[in-house]
């Protein structure tokens, strides 16, 4: 089991508690064993799916089909570590402007598994702390 | 290990109709410290709070459409109940589940089971 979690916060969703991403164990085999695209596949389907929401055509959305393909037809960017694996993951699996972006204070941390609190009785008051 | 590489799975029989697979499934846990007990296709899981897992997909979907699934394993405290959830798929990347109680109330499961099919 993976020995880091993501902890983060959306400045575009204020009320929303703080979220914890938690990586998958599969996934992180693959990416150690080299099996993964460069990032840009991932964020070339988001742009344009963002495009769609943003004109109102989600519902009726496809992505073009040689970019989605790229997913397994790029050339791998081969192995890498749990930490650099993780760092992907947060690019790929963390909206872009929480990460991309300067605030007052920090959106996101990558933490030691131990370090997310285990009692969640007060789970959608969670905040990063400072 | 081989590979089977097709566009379309068919039925050889009778009116050799298409069969449709999960792109992905997950068990994971929303108790203690939310985690990821098993799963196919999926990279990560977010714990958005109490009761609110999404699943980001290993690849992302051709559409954002199909289906989903999440079902109880064990409710808290590794009780067995009928309870309510939901889901739905958000975005070619992502599905996002609720894990209800036997009230409209979401609750952190012990076990449960999620999955996209399309």
């Amino acid at each position: 089991m993976s020995s880091y979690r993501v902890i983060f916060e959306d400045p575009e969703q204020p009320e929303q508690p703080a979220m914890v991403l938690v990586p998958s164990d599969n996934w992180l085999e693959e990416a150690k064993a080299g099996l993964l695209p460069p990032i840009s596949v991932y964020w070339a389907l988001q742009d344009d799916e963002k495009q769609a929401i943003a004109e109102g055509r989600h519902d009726t959305f496809k992505h073009d089909p040689e970019k989605h393909a790229a997913q397994w037809k790029a050339p791998r960017i081969g192995p890498l570590t749990e930490e650099e694996a993780i760092e992907y993951l947060v690019m790929k699996d963390i909206p872009r402007h929480i990460w991309s972006q300067e605030y007052n204070r920090p959106m996101f941390k990558i933490v030691k598994t131990e370090d997310v609190p285990s009692d969640r009785q007060f789970r959608n008051a969670w905040r990063i702390a400072a | 290990m081989s590979t089977l590489k097709v566009n379309t799975l068919e039925e050889a029989t009778a009116g050799g109709a298409t069969f449709y697979t999960a792109k992905a499934w997950v068990t994971y846990e929303m108790h203690g410290t939310a985690s990821i007990i098993a799963d196919a296709g999926v990279s990560s899981l977010t714990d958005l709070g109490t009761g609110e897992p999404q699943f980001t997909l290993d690849t992302a979907l051709p559409a954002a459409n199909g289906t989903c699934w999440n079902t109880a394993g064990l409710y808290s405290g590794g009780q067995e109940y009928a309870l309510q959830a939901g889901g739905y798929i958000t975005a070619t990347t992502h599905w996002k589940v609720y894990c209800g109680s036997s009230n409209t109330t979401q609750a952190d499961w012990d076990v449960g089971y999620s999955g996209v099919i399309r």
